[in-house]
This record gives C-alpha cells, structure tokens and sequence, in this order.
C-alpha cells in the first residue's frame, strides 16, 4: 500500500512542472504558430458580435485585436466564449489574448494582466418605468435582474446591499425576464443597455435608465500573468492607434455619432493600464 | 426589422455557423455532434457493459468504480472538467468539439453499460446455463447467445438514452461550443425582439432530430421483432 503511495507521488511530482507553466515566451510562440487566438464573447455589440452577411466576428474589440494581430504579423483567429470562461480559458493559454468586454479592476489583476484601458463605461440599471423606481436607493428590496459572473452583480450588491438580485447565463435572458415583469430592474454595462433600449423600438418607453453610474468599468485585453512581451506589443499597438487617429476613428464608427448607439465624443484615451481601487 | 427578415438575414448562420470561413457551427454542429457522439458511445457502453458483468474481478471492479462516479456527477461538470482540468495534469489541450464529443462519449457510454446489464441480466437463466453447458466459453455465450436476444429487449432504452445524447449537445455552450443553441441564442441577442419565435424553432429543430431518430428506432424494432412474439417458448418442463 505505501508502495503505492509512492509511486503516485511520485509520478505527480513528475507532473507538477507542467502545470500551467508556459514553456517558452508567449509571443515567441505565436510568432512560431503564425496566429494569435483571441477569445471574443460574440454576443455582445458593439464590441463583438457576428455579422449576418459574412458570419465573421466584428465590433470595436475585434478591430482592436486585429491591429494587434497585424503589428506582430500573424493571423487573428477569434474563439468565442461564454462569460464565466473567460478567465480560466486565457490561464490555460486556450487563448493568447482576451477581447471579451473584460472589465480592468483590481480583484483580477492577482490572475491575469492588463492592457491600457481601451474603452471606459459604467454599470447603470435600467428600470420599469411603472414600478416607480427614480433612483438607486429604491431598489432596496426589489427583484433587480443581470448577467452571471461579470462585474455587473458585485457592483449592484454594493451600491444596494438590500436589492434581491437574480443572475442569469447572458444579458439577454435577464433583459427578457425584465420585459416579462420579473422584476423592476436589469444592471449591465451602460454601453450594452443603449443598444439594448435601440432594439426595443416604441416599446423603449415603458422602460428608464436610472442616472446615478453603479461605479466607472474600465474595458481592457486581457493578457496572461507576466507575458511582459506580448504586453509590450499589445500596448504599443493601441498607442500607436492613439497617436495616428486609429482610435478615434474606432470609437466613433462602433460607438459615436456613425454608430447606432450615438454615443457622445470620447472622454478617455488610450494611455494607462492603472485602475483605481 | 421583421421576423421574416429575421430568417432571411440568419438561416445559414443557423444551419452551420461560420462554416467554411470559420468552424462549423449551428445545426449541423449538433447533428454530427449527436452522430459521432451515438456512434462511438454504442461501442464504448457495449463494452463498459460487459465489462461490468465479467466474470473477471479486474475488469469488474474499475469499470464499476466508473460508472458509478460518472453517473454522479452533472454532465455539465464533466464537460468542464475535461476542458479546464485534464489539460491542467495532462498537458494536452483538446479542441472544444473534441472535448464536448468525449464527454459526451463517456457520459453516455456509462448510461448504456447500465442498459446492457439489464438486458444481459434480464434474460432467463436457463439462457447462460444453456450456452455455458453446450461448451461455449463466457464470451461466445455472450455474443452467440446472450446479446443478441438482450440487444432486442434494450431497443427501448436505447433509444431513450441516444435522445437525450442528442439534447445534451446543447451543453456545449459551456465551453462556447456553437451548436445549435448558442447559435440561437446569440442571434436572439443581436436581433433582441422575437425571442418566442426563435426559441420555437429551436424546440421545433431539436424535436425533429429526436423524433427522426425515436421513427428510425422503431422501424428497426419491428424488423428485429421475432415474428411469433417474443423469446422462443421453452417446453413445459415435464412432470418426473
């Protein structure tokens, strides 16, 4: 029996070194491969959804990737994935970077890295304008629906300890619990929720954004733990895109005034990779 | 944007996905998900099955051990596990339609070593100890004599186990596999009005599938069907 014993600890000693050790530098390795994967969510407009016509991915994230892609000089190869994957996907090295509407907070910082923010939004709730709700602090209480395993319920939880919140598989199951009375209000990034409103068409007016922000999301890449390479060039690329125009040119054409969300002009730059607490 | 232009603007995406510019997806993702998934988990649950009635203690025990742990645990968990957990200890990264099919193989394998039990188990006893005494060895009793009358008993639960194989397919999306109905479920985010028609036809597709394969089971069950009812009759053990 102790004979055993120790021959499996020795073979799991044996295997330990392979435990999600990269073995050479990441960027090397896509240099070598030719293409870079990058994990893309697919459902989440504009930052990457899929295009009827051609059935690729495209969106702001998907463009930002692919300028990645072109300054290494490999192939982008887009993965989609569901919310809740996408951390432990980009661990295992299933994907070389993350263009996932991936929020920059301090929590994730201890698992993976960041690129420089490139996009800033913030959770805001959109209710049932016959529920009566006017503002966060009348949500105590009530049945507030969003997204599994993003930023969205941990950030409702602190502004209304009190709000019953139910989560569900991706944003759209909750805004269609929302639609069918389940409960008075639905969190998500406030950049979904005006494209969100956008489809709904005369039916919008049943529903109000509340104003107060639920906290700033800052939206950045995702990058393995201590990649310093691949961080460099992804980091370079996007101020790169900065200096030369790209970048605006990007926000205003899935965002701004040629998009269908006609956000207002953009505030932030791409030129840190800090977050506050 | 009306329904019709709904169907219009997304059919193909629905039918296969990105394919050819990128993997296959959609509906013909799950048919041939389902497809390899019944056609390699036959064998595997055949064998598991016999596995578990052998009368060798070493094949018996580890294989009892399996399916009792697999049958456990939510085929969920074990889509994850072989995504995000054997190549942790292993090393090797399986593709996520690979990952998806050999969870589904081995989920479904240990369902259908369960069935062949019951149908081996299920037939008289006279049945073994017939073979056995005409001098065959336990594996020609087994492929001779006993399997191909148990098989014909199994036909119902079979066939139940291969329908929900096929549904389970949708698991998939845990892994961002898009098969049929993360396909759905994306298109119903982009065009966000008619949910209840798009998850319609996504009940309708998954029924046709079930439904086909319940029609082609049935057809076969007939065929198989002895033509005077059922085993042949034993004669009436003669009083002494």
């Amino acid at each position: 029996m102790i004979h055993r014993l120790h021959r499996v600890l020795l073979v799991a000693a044996l295997l330990l070194p392979w435990l999600n050790t990269a073995l050479a530098d990441q960027l090397d390795d896509i240099r070598k491969k030719g293409e870079i994967v990058i994990g893309v969510l697919g459902t989440d407009e504009p930052n990457s959804f899929v295009d009827p016509k051609t059935r690729g991915y495209i969106g702001y994230e998907v463009d930002l990737a692919t300028a990645i892609a072109k300054k290494i000089g490999v192939k982008p190869v887009f993965r989609q994935m569901a919310v809740a994957a996408r951390i432990p996907e980009l661990q295992q090295g299933r994907v070389d970077l993350l263009a996932a509407s991936l929020t920059h907070n301090k929590e994730r910082e201890a698992q993976i890295d960041f690129s420089l923010t490139h996009f800033i939004t913030g959770s805001k709730v959109l209710v049932v304008k016959r529920s009566g709700v006017q503002k966060l602090s009348d949500l105590a209480g009530r049945k507030v629906l969003t997204v599994k395993g993003g930023t969205q319920e941990p950030n409702l939880k602190r502004a209304v300890p009190t709000a019953q919140v139910v989560t569900f598989e991706n944003t759209q199951q909750a805004f269609q619990t929302l639609r069918q009375g389940k409960g008075v209000g639905y969190v998500n990034d406030e950049s979904s929720l005006y494209s969100d409103i956008g489809k709904l068409g005369p039916q919008a007016s049943e529903y109000v954004l509340l104003p107060e922000n639920l906290n700033f999301e800052p939206l950045a890449l995702g990058i393995r733990k201590g990649e310093k390479a691949l961080k460099a060039i992804v980091d370079a690329t996007l101020r790169e895109m900065e200096a030369n125009g790209d970048a605006e040119r990007l926000y205003e054409r899935w965002w701004g005034q040629q998009s269908r969300l006609k956000f207002a002009k953009r505030t932030f730059k791409f030129d840190s990779d800090q977050v506050a607490q | 944007m009306s329904f019709a232009e709904v169907v219009d603007t997304y059919w193909l995406y629905f039918l296969v996905g990105q394919y050819p510019q990128g993997p296959l997806g959609g509906l013909a993702l799950t048919i041939v998900l389902a497809s390899l998934g019944l056609l390699l988990a036959l064998p595997a649950g055949l064998a598991l099955g016999l596995a578990r009635l052998s009368p060798w203690a070493a094949l018996r025990w580890p294989v009892t051990g399996l399916i009792h742990l697999v049958r456990a645990v939510p085929l969920l968990l074990v889509i994850f596990w072989v995504y995000f957990f054997l190549p942790s200890i292993t090393g090797v990264k399986t593709s996520q339609f690979s990952t998806m099919l050999m969870a589904l193989v081995v989920y479904d394998a240990v369902y259908l070593a369960e069935i062949v039990r019951a149908g081996v188990q299920g037939l008289p006893r006279v049945q073994v100890e017939g073979a056995r005494s005409l001098g065959l060895s336990w594996l020609a009793a087994m492929r001779l004599v006993l399997l191909p009358q148990a098989l014909r008993n199994m036909l119902p639960s079979l066939v139940s186990q291969f329908v929900a194989t096929i549904k389970a397919t949708s698991l998939g999306y845990i892994i961002g596999l898009s098969e049929l109905a993360f396909v759905t479920t994306q298109v119903n985010t982009q065009v966000f009005i008619y949910p209840t028609q798009l998850y319609l036809i996504l009940g309708l597709s998954y029924f046709v599938l079930c439904f086909s394969l319940t029609r082609v089971a049935f057809w076969l069950e007939r065929r198989l069907a002895p033509v005077s009812g059922q085993h042949p009759k034993l004669p009436a053990r003669q009083p002494a």
